[in-house]
């Protein structure tokens, strides 16, 4: 087996430790695994089969995946366990805020000796910001059956709910942080000035993923139109933000610097973004869109995808599964890497169409059709309109953000001129809130989805991937055999 | 490049004549209209006065409803208002002049100089600070002037915080309009032994609450229109009371919870009337 290969199992491996830990107990995950483990190497060992051996060896790492997540819940939690049941006067830093209609989200990481990190639900006033320093006083809570995937994904073990808040300090985070968000802000400000409240906040939401502002109505509406991932500063936003950086760049600097400072500015933006667990996923994810675009060769971008995924996991094992986006984004990333080109071939028949209408199905399609089970389960609705709703509003998402970029950075320097930037992008937003107002009046459909089916129809659609993949393979490999080279063996053929 | 190069002209000329278009024949802020507007429980109106001279009085509670209403009336490419007043610093009068601060130029806030120890208020002042939004303490017998309109300051000051809300009464165009915030009967009774409290149109005093609009009141006011700003609430309003009261009046009665947002628009002395739902 090939290292790349080795890499690849051994990373499978591990996510298959950390994804049923959960529901096993370490001990019982152990012993089953090294049975097999042990059952396939004396297997392997008898039949000389190397390759086989070493995936068994290989196979050990869902053990090791099933450690890290029990390992890193119990010393998470260990750090906060005292602090729990108690009423407690805490001080911390505000590491991340979500500001909700009544009340503000934050992740408060506690400074003092039992450090770790307290979700706290707080009255809207007053307001908190990145980087406040603040004394929360109130009861620390286990999190509720509710709110346990917020906290899980989040690497949170405890709660407050709308403690006293008093702010002892401002502006005492990461200066780089707090620049860039103030950046944000500041274009944030921008947007609601020159745009009516709608229009601002749907352009806020496309180009810094920023949703604070959204009405429950319209965050319903995008539910039921299937183009939330639009404004949550997916993948698909942030590989149009390096696209286009890569671009202007590459005309004016060699390809090799012009990916690095592409790089540097997608960091920046996702820093600006908040660095939410979801947007560095994001951006990994966007930039393996993209890396995949340039390469071109599926089989390519499997350990880069393992590889960000993994990283993802380390960080906090949880998410794998707790944190929906987090699934919802891979699994998208694989249907476009994966079954895209596949449906590329009937879709796009190499025409483009209308708006680019053909690309934007079969990127479309092969998202849903990753996603669909998943949602079904988790949510239990599933957009049926949203092919359509994606197909007619996704072309004009890059002009959209374009010209938010360009009404933020105007903001900046002449902020005199930004209304003109806003006056165009005005007629965009207007149409965009129309297809979503209008697609959003159909309700998701219904199917009831259990976790069984969830699992057969992965393996099924894993089955008919694969089965493409070989058959491509085979007629490449038929085309590089057979008809090599028409023209010469006509060639011969009139010799004789 | 020369057909690409004709279209963009084209096309910035299309929008350049657009924009110039929406500007010079927009009809907003030609006459005489009043806004009140469905904030749900709480208050929030607007005067705009002949000239495009737009007045906000309280921005409603804290949920965004008051800007995305103002933004619904005023032309797209209008992004000032010339005043904001808060009848008084309560939640529910000035919880949504936040979202409003930040998104519009404004000219002046006025108060009646009685703030509030509460965070959202203390928020409120930052951002009025921040802005650089020059402040206007306001008194009993101030007037504000623009054009042939006045506005009269009647009452400023008062027991509690809701009886000493600014009552400020709109004379323009042959109609006036009074402006109640959350008084109660003292500052009604006083309103009606010390001052010219008739007016066509009322808003009526705190939501419905039976301890306002007291008949005497009503009687004093003779309006032809009143509006009760109300939404979902605990407090039982708008009450029956009130109700029946407005109706003896003889007073045609609209509510924001049921009739959404009201706009009456003055045309040659007559009042004509438009409501949301």
């Amino acid at each position: 087996m090939r290292i790349h290969e080795s890499v690849f199992w051994g990373i499978v491996f591990f996510l298959v430790g950390i994804f049923l830990a959960p529901s096993m107990r370490l001990i019982g995950i152990t012993i089953l695994v090294g049975a097999f483990v042990l059952a396939l190497g004396l297997f392997a060992y008898r039949k000389k089969n190397n390759r086989m051996l070493w995936f068994a060896i290989l196979a050990t790492g869902i053990i090791f995946g099933a450690m890290y997540w029990t390992g890193f819940n119990v010393y998470q939690k260990n750090k906060i366990t005292e602090l729990i049941g108690n009423k407690s006067a805490i001080e911390g830093h505000v590491k991340s805020i979500k500001h909700n209609e009544k009340s503000q989200q934050l992740i408060i990481s506690i400074d003092a000796q039992n450090n770790g990190k307290v979700s706290v639900t707080a009255r809207p006033y007053p307001v908190l910001r990145y980087g406040d320093v603040a004394r929360v006083n109130g009861i620390v809570k286990r999190p509720s059956e509710k709110e346990k995937m917020y906290a899980l994904k989040n690497g949170v073990f405890a709660t407050m709910q709308f403690p006293e808040v008093q702010i002892l300090k401002q502006g005492d985070g990461n200066a780089i942080m707090m620049w860039l968000l103030g950046v944000k802000q500041k274009a944030v400000t921008t947007y609601g000035r020159l745009l009516p409240t709608k229009e601002a906040a749907l352009l806020a939401g496309i180009t810094l993923g920023e949703r604070a502002e959204f009405s429950t109505e319209f965050k319903q509406q995008m539910a039921n139109s299937g183009t939330t991932h639009l404004v949550a500063l997916s993948g698909y936003n942030i590989s149009v933000v390096a696209g286009a950086v890569l671009l202007i760049c590459g005309l004016i600097l060699r390809r090799r610097a012009a990916f690095y400072a592409t790089l540097a500015v997608v960091v920046a933006f996702v820093v600006m973004a908040g660095a939410e667990a979801s947007v560095v996923r994001a951006a990994i994810m966007g930039s393996i869109v993209l890396l995949a675009g340039y390469i071109g060769r599926a089989h390519s971008m499997r350990n880069a995808i393992a590889v960000s995924a993994c990283a993802m996991v380390l960080w906090n094992p949880n998410v794998l599964r707790y944190d929906l986006g987090f699934q919802l984004s891979f699994l998208a990333l694989l249907g476009i890497v994966y079954l895209k080109p596949h449906l590329d071939v009937i879709i796009k028949n190499k025409k483009a169409g209308i708006l680019e209408w053909r690309e934007n199905l079969s990127g479309t399609l092969s998202a849903q059709i990753m996603v669909f089970p998943i949602l079904m389960h988790a949510i239990g609705s599933f957009s049926l309109v949203s092919l359509l709703s994606n197909i007619v509003i996704l072309a004009f998402i890059p002009v959209t953000m374009g010209l938010g970029f360009a009404i933020a950075g105007l903001g900046f320097f002449a902020s005199a001129l930004a209304f003109i930037p806003a006056w165009i992008v005005s007629l965009l937003l207007q149409y965009e809130i129309a297809v979503i107002e209008l697609f959003g009046n159909y309700e998701g459909l219904l199917i009831p989805m259990t976790a069984l089916w969830v699992f057969v129809y992965y393996i099924m659609v894993g089955g008919i991937l694969s089965y493409l993949q070989k058959r491509k393979k085979e007629v490449a490999l038929c085309h590089s055999r057979g008809g090599g080279n028409p023209a010469q063996s006509s060639a011969e053929g009139s010799i004789r | 490049m020369k057909k690409h190069f004709t279209t963009i002209i084209f096309i910035l000329v299309v929008l350049d004549l657009v924009a110039w278009g929406s500007i010079l024949f927009d009809e907003f802020g030609k006459q005489l209209e009043f806004y009140f507007f469905d904030v749900g429980q709480g208050d929030s109106e607007m005067i705009v006065m002949p000239g495009n001279v737009k007045l906000l009085i309280d921005g409603g509670p804290d949920n965004g409803n008051a800007a995305q209403q103002i933004d619904s009336i005023v032309p797209w490419h209008d992004r000032y208002i010339d005043m904001v007043m808060i009848s008084h610093a309560e939640l529910d009068h000035f919880g949504g002049l936040l979202d409003v601060l930040e998104r519009y130029e404004v000219g002046v806030f006025i108060y009646n100089g009685e703030g509030s120890d509460s965070e959202s208020f203390k928020e409120l002042a930052k951002i009025v600070k921040e802005r650089k939004i020059p402040v206007v303490v306001i008194n009993e017998g101030d007037n504000i002037l623009h054009g042939s309109s006045t506005i009269a300051i009647l009452s400023a000051h008062g027991t509690n915080k809701n009886e000493g809300a600014l009552v400020a009464k709109l004379t323009s165009n042959g109609v006036s309009a009074l402006f109640t915030g959350d008084i109660g009967k003292v500052t009604e009774l006083e309103l009606i032994k010390n001052k010219a409290i008739q007016a066509d149109i009322i808003k009526i005093p705190h939501h419905g609450s039976k301890f306002s609009s007291t008949l005497e009141f009503l009687k004093a006011v003779r309006p032809k229109v009143a509006v009760i700003e109300v939404g979902k609430n605990s407090y039982g309003h708008p009450t029956k009371e009130v109700l029946d009261r407005v109706k003896n009046a003889g007073a045609q009665l609209f509510r924001t919870d049921t009739d959404g947002m009201v706009k009456l628009v003055i045309e040659n002395g007559i009042i004509r009337q438009y409501k949301g739902k």
